[in-house]
Parts: structure tokens; sequence; C-alpha cells
């Protein structure tokens, strides 16, 4: 108890107990210099160093002891780094040129820091195109303390194009950074899907009064989906094409207010009406109910469609039989000239060999019309009728184009004969088929997953079962979407729809890199040749 | 005010405090619109980034001005009741700080030991408010030292009471003498186990029960002894739980200290953020 004598053991032990305890300043150090350390002055260091392995060896003392770890670390980085050529998804990026592919291969070891300390810094998940440089952020982040700049973006992304043409439109507005938009590390989804629903805040900025920005504009004021935002604009041919091989100018034209019907100029035959009769429509296997995916079938992005071919289509009906008597021998479609050379070579082997060739099936009814007047009989054959090869060609042919087949779809007009030099069927009747408009996009400027709409029935957007002409134009107005999208201000039972639900901001890229959207296609003939 | 406690100290005026900021970050996020995800980079995500730092500094001043005798900037009771209310507070701060994005990395690390000393901040309020009251009435006015003495007595009394029984019994009397208050590092948190005393206890029970009242005597003394060391012991349990929070409390906040420095350090070395712009991006955020 006293200062100076000896204390016993008790004594001892108390005063041994009641001191506060021990260690708390010697932990609180430790973590300290670990969490310092650890966290701050070794991955600056790394930064600021690079990944040089091989600096780090000739450092003194600890160089050899690092050595092995830092190559072994390297490695082990390296092996789980997605590779993004064996990537679908990056393929895709570069078609729709958001990047080339080309360029990544000397991307994919960047600018490593030494061991990727620095990826403890990562504050979240990047895009997934990212991903194989998630732990190299100097890939990105070119400077310390600095932004990243849009030419770290544009080290790749080389193709992507601005919202306009800066020699068209010159907006200190415009002048933003990627990353104004484009924030990454927000999670593992495409950059511009993640950013989408705050991309439309700043358009009506300048679309709200958009002729201020360019006075020469033709596209309307545009605030917000649910009231502000005009009826769309279609693309339609400025005229039906004069030629095969010419490609018709495309306009675009606002759909109008109320009842009012836009049509375009196919040079097309075909009532959707009579195709889509609930009732059905005769075919080879009897009457059958079509349905539009018969002929529209979806492309596997499940925005557009496969172009509608005569082969695929509609030649399971509109078979182009030439002889009554052979149900399997049919003229080619697209050209006129073959067409004939193939009528006037069947019935000149007819009348030369005496050979009549029959077909696999017997026919069951007449395929030529019956005249007035004609008693109704089985199946004619030109075969069978009195004259030469040439006037039962010609009678073939006539029947064909002006009666049975290409009248059918087709504008034709008999010409002045006689045809091609030197072709078989030079001294047949000769005539015009008005060439098919090339199917294209119809709202270029905007994308529209049918996929996501599959629950709709088609109907319920494209009048098509009332209409009777291939020139009625058959896009839905923006009433229609209106039912189910709401603005950018929610609304019960309806869908926030931001600007970018349906636009996106870059324009096209001006480089050849992405294929378009869908090839132009003639209908009959397949893809254009150029 | 002798009836204030440190929650309560000043009508509640560092809870009002508390409140006041923790309800005015939340309506701030339920208000905010950003871009992206909330996240620590918005613009309120810096603001609230900003003040949770300076909140976190603060905090760890406290253990300055706790030692800081002579200072006259406040009452250390004062400083208590704001450190307790306005630490919680962070909770609220920090976490939308986050806006809730959590990850394998050193951001999520500083929040995560943020928590940490929050929780072991709690539990220190806690024991504070609880255990002194307890220990006191354990103790009963008397320093630990004194209760240290009435054992010697007890051992005086024993050896005495020993000398004329056998040596069995001295050497039960010398173990129980000689034994420790509390068994080894961990023995202060309390546990399981039975001491020389209780050997003693339990054995001079046995003997007492054949009728020698010099047994039974010593066998009083030992219970006696027994009990003042259960009293002792139960103090000190107490007073190691006590203490032992701020084991954890004060060591992570300095390791919060460390690796908040790097977060933020980190989070501008790598910048990317459109707040510390040029002002230019900024036009753009509300049209």
């Amino acid at each position: 108890m006293s200062a100076h004598t000896p204390d016993d053991p008790i004594t001892a032990e108390i005063r041994g107990l009641q001191r506060p305890m021990a260690g708390r300043r010697l932990l609180s150090w430790v973590l300290f210099l670990v969490g310092i350390v650890g966290f701050l002055v070794a991955p600056v260091l790394a930064s600021l160093h690079g990944g040089d392995e091989a600096a780090v060896a000739r450092l003194p003392v600890i160089g050899p002891m690092l050595a092995d770890a830092v190559a072994e670390s390297h490695a082990r980085l390296e092996a789980r780094r997605p590779d993004p050529q064996t990537t679908p998804d990056y393929a895709k990026g570069d078609a729709a040129g958001f990047y080339q592919l080309a360029d990544l291969a000397g991307y994919k070891a960047a600018a490593p820091t030494l061991m990727a300390l620095d990826r403890w810094w990562n504050p979240g998940p990047v895009a997934v195109a990212h991903q194989p440089w998630a732990n190299d952020c100097r890939v990105c982040h070119s400077g310390a303390f600095a932004q990243v700049k849009d030419s770290d973006c544009l080290s790749c992304h080389k193709a992507i194009s601005d919202h306009v043409d800066r020699k068209t439109v010159h907006d200190a507005r415009l002048d933003v950074r990627c990353a104004t938009c484009h924030l990454d590390h927000q999670g593992g989804f495409a950059l511009a899907e993640q950013n989408k629903h705050a991309v439309g805040r700043d358009c009506a900025d300048c679309h709200g009064d958009i002729k201020k920005s360019y006075a020469k504009t033709e596209t309307g004021n545009v605030r917000d989906f649910a009231d502000e935002h005009p009826n769309f604009r279609v693309q339609l041919n400025d005229s039906a094409p004069a030629t095969q091989a010419m490609r018709v100018a495309l306009k675009r034209v606002r759909l109008p207010e109320g009842k009012a019907q836009l049509s375009e100029p196919t040079n097309l035959k075909f009532p959707h009406d009579v195709h889509l009769d609930t009732k059905g429509i005769g075919s080879p296997d009897g009457k059958v109910v079509m349905k539009c995916a018969n002929c529209h079938e979806p492309d596997p992005d499940g925005i557009n469609f496969k172009s509608v071919t005569m082969k695929d289509h509609c030649q399971s009906c509109h078979a182009l039989k030439l002889e009554p008597r052979l149900s399997n021998r049919e003229v080619p479609h697209g050209s006129v000239s073959d067409a004939l050379d193939t009528i006037a070579e069947f019935y000149s082997y007819v009348g030369s060999t005496g050979n009549v060739p029959r077909g696999p099936e017997p026919l069951t009814k007449t395929v030529v019309i019956k005249r007035p007047g004609e008693p109704e009989q089985a199946p004619r054959s030109f075969v069978s009728t009195p004259g030469n090869n040439l006037s039962r060609a010609t009678w073939s042919a006539t029947e064909m184009f002006e009666k049975t087949s290409c009248v059918i779809c087709h504008e034709v007009k008999r010409l002045a004969g006689p045809g091609k030099e030197g072709s078989p069927g030079r001294n047949l009747p000769q005539w015009s088929v008005a060439p098919i408009a090339a199917d294209h996009a119809w709202m270029p400027k905007s994308s529209f997953s049918h996929a996501s709409h599959a629950s709709a029935k088609c109907e319920s957007c494209h009048d098509a079962n009332k209409s009777s002409k291939a020139s009625d134009v058959l896009m839905p107005g923006i009433d229609g979407c209106r039912d189910c999208h709401a603005g950018s201000k929610p609304v019960a039972d309806k869908i926030v729809s931001e600007c970018s639900l349906c636009h996106g901001f870059h324009l096209p890229t001006a480089k050849p890199v992405p294929a378009p959207v869908k090839p132009l296609q003639r209908l009959a003939t397949g893809p254009v040749r150029q | 005010m002798s009836q204030e406690s440190i929650l309560s100290l000043g009508g509640f005026r560092y809870l009002k405090w508390s409140l006041i900021l923790a309800i005015g970050s939340i309506v701030a996020y339920v208000l905010d619109d950003p871009r992206t995800a909330p996240n620590g980079g918005t613009w309120l995500g810096y603001t609230l980034g900003i003040i949770g730092a300076l909140l976190i500094v603060w905090l760890i001043l406290f253990g300055m001005r706790k030692r800081a005798y002579r200072s006259n900037l406040g009452t250390v009771r004062g400083w208590l009741s704001a450190h307790i209310w306005l630490g919680l507070s962070l909770l609220v701060v920090a976490t939308l700080h986050t806006g809730f994005q959590f990850g394998v990395n050193v951001h999520t690390l500083a929040y995560t030991l943020m928590v940490l000393v929050i929780v072991s901040g709690i539990w220190g309020v806690t024991v504070y408010m609880r255990n002194p009251s307890l220990m006191s009435g354990l103790v009963a006015g008397k320093s630990l030292q004194q209760h240290g003495d009435l054992l010697k007595e007890f051992d005086a009394e024993s050896r005495n009471l020993a000398k004329s029984l056998g040596e069995e019994v001295q050497r039960l009397v010398e173990a129980s003498a000689t034994g420790r208050v509390v068994n080894g590092l961990f023995g202060r948190f309390g546990g399981p186990g039975r001491c020389p005393t209780d050997i003693a206890v339990a054995a001079l029970h046995e003997m007492g029960l054949q009728g020698d009242k010099a047994i039974r005597d010593l066998y009083a003394v030992q219970v006696r002894r027994q009990s003042q060391l259960q009293r002792m012991r139960g103090f000190l349990r107490l007073k190691a739980w006590t203490d032992v929070w701020l084991m954890i409390h004060v060591p992570i906040s300095i390791g919060l200290l460390a690796v908040l420095t790097a977060h933020i350090v980190s989070v501008l070395f790598y910048y990317n953020g459109n707040v510390l712009y040029d002002g230019q991006a900024l036009i753009y955020q509300r049209g």
C-alpha cells in the first residue's frame, strides 16, 4: 500500500488490473500504416511507375525479392482478362461502329499499373465492353489528377460520330465531353444503355426550339413525348424506280393527322386485305388463313424484318407455270427475257422432238382462264393446241404476262418486238414489267423493337387488313404510341419514355465500318447489285 | 444539472443537430435526381462526402480534446455529447454518400471501417451508461485496493486458523491466498473455471460436515473470501468490457483515417466526375 514497501501479490495484481489496456497505440499505428501504404502510397507509386517488371527487378535489395511475385501477379491478371477478339459482343459493337475491333488488339496489354495495385480504387463495375481493361485504370485515365479526356475514349472509339455535322450546325451547347453523358463504373451494362434514362433530359435544350440552332432544319420542336412531340415522319420513295438498277430517292414525310393516308409509289400490286381475309385465301392446298408473319419474318435483332421475296413468300401460291400440263415447270422470276427464253425453249423442244414432258402429278384443274362461252373443261395444254411452236409459246407467254401470272402483282406493258438479239425468246411478243421499289427503313431516325412489342397484335398498329393497295403507307402515327407511352413524367399505367427510348444521340458513323441496319433488297431479285 | 446524462445534455441539443443533419441529408437524397444512379460522384454525393469527411476528422479530434485538459474549447462533456450524436448522424450521411453502391474496393473498405467505429461507439455508449452504476454498486464506495486489503485480512485470519489444522488444510488455505484475482489475459472478461478459493471452500465444506469447529470457522472465512472475490471479479469484468471497446473504437478510427485519405486521393487521382469540371457540362444538367 505504501509506495516504499514492496507490493504483496494481491496489491500488485490489482494495480496491474487497474492500468488501462495496452496496445491501443500500437494497433492504431499498424492499421494506419497498412491503410496508407496499401491503399495510397503503393498504388500511387505503381501508377506513376507503370507496369515495368524489369524496372522492379533492378530495384536495390527488394527488387530480386519482388520480381517473382510481380511476374506471377501479372500472369494471373492477364489470365483473367476477357479477350475482346473472341467475345461476340465486341464484333457487334464493331459492326455498329462503336469502335474498330482491329484497334483493340493493341490495347490488350495497354498500360497496366504495376501489379494492378490501383485496381482497389475501382469504385464499381465498368461497362461490359470495358471489362478487359477493368484492371488497367490508365487505359482510360491517362493522367493523374485529371479527368478522362475525349482523346482517351476516341483512341478506341474511332468511328463514333458527332450529334450533328459541325459544319452544318455550330452550337456551343454541343461542346461537351464524352463523359458528360457516358460515366463508367456504374454497373456492367453497356454505357449507352445505362445512360438512356438521363440522356433525354438535355434534348429539349436545343430541340425545344430547334430552328434557333439551325434555321433550315425540317425537324419539329420537341419537348416531351407526352404532349410536345410532332407526329412521326416516315421515309418514302420519292418515285417508283424506272429501271431495275435505279435506287430511287427517299424523302421524309410527316404522317398526317386524322384519317388521311399517305401513299407511296411502289409499282407493286398487293392487297393486304385480300391476303389477310379471315375467311382464308385460295392456295394449292385449299383455303388458308394467312398471318402477317407468313411473309414478314422478324430479323434476329427483333427490330426489323427479313425482306419479303417472291421465292420465299409468294411463289408457293403464285407459281409461274408456263404449261398447264406440267405442274413442276416454271419460268424464272425476275427477268422478262429469261422468262420468254424459257417459254420459247420449252415449246421448241416439244415441237422438234414430239416429246411432251410430264409433271410428277396430274393437274386437277385448269390453269388457263376460261373464256366467256367456253365450256368448263379438264386442264388444257398449249401443247395440244393447233399451230406451231412459236404460236404455242406466244399463247403461253401472253397468258402468263397478261392474264395469269405477272400481271397479278406487276404493272405489265406490251412492248413492240423483237426481243434481245440472239435470244431464244426474241420472236415472242415482248413486255416490260415495272421494277418494284426496294424496301427501306420507314423511320430511320428512331429505333422500334418489334420484339419488345410482341405481346401486341400487328393490326393494333398497322391497319393492314383494311389496306387494298400496296401503295398504302401502313406506318402508325404517334397517337397509338401514346396509348401506352407517357413522356418523361410518370403517369399511371404508362411507360415513362425519355427521348433516348427511341432515339440515339450520335449520327450514324461517317466511316464505312458499319453495315446498314438492313441491306436494301429488291423484292424479287435479292440484294441490289451495285 | 446533474440529472443530465451525456445524451440529454443541453436538452438534447446535439440530438437535434444530429437529426437536422440526418433528415436534411435524407430529404436532399430523395429530392436529388442525378443523371446516373446516385453515387459519390454527383453534386449531392460530393456534398455529403465532404460533410462526412469533415465530420470524421472532427470526431477523431475528440480524442485530442479529451486529453487537452487546459482547453477551454467547450466542456469535454459537451464534446462527448456532440461526438455521440453527430457520430450517429454520420452513419446516415455516409450511407447516402455511397448511393448504396458497395464493392470490393478502398471506398467500401473506408465505409466498413466507419461502420465498425460507429457500432463500437454505440457499444461504448451503452457500457458507459450502464456499467459505472453497476460497478459502483459492487465496490460500494471503496477502492479496489481496499477490497484487496479485505482479501489480505481474510488470508491472515485463515492462515491463523489453519495453524492448528492439518497440512492438507494449510495447503488449501495457502493455495487460496496465493491464487490470482483474475486468471490470465482474458480472465477479466469473465469465464468459467474454479479458482483455488472455490476449491478450498468446497473441500472445507466436506470436512466441516464432520463437526470440527476450527474447520467450520475457517470455512466461514473462506466463504467470505469467495464472495469478496466474486464481487471484485464482477467489478473487473464490467470494467474490462467497459474498457475494451476503446481497443476497437480508437485503432479502427485511426485506420479509417488512413483509408479515408486513400479514398479521397484515389477518386481525385483518377477523377472523372463532371462536378469539378470547368462548369461547361453543368449548364446541361438541368434544362
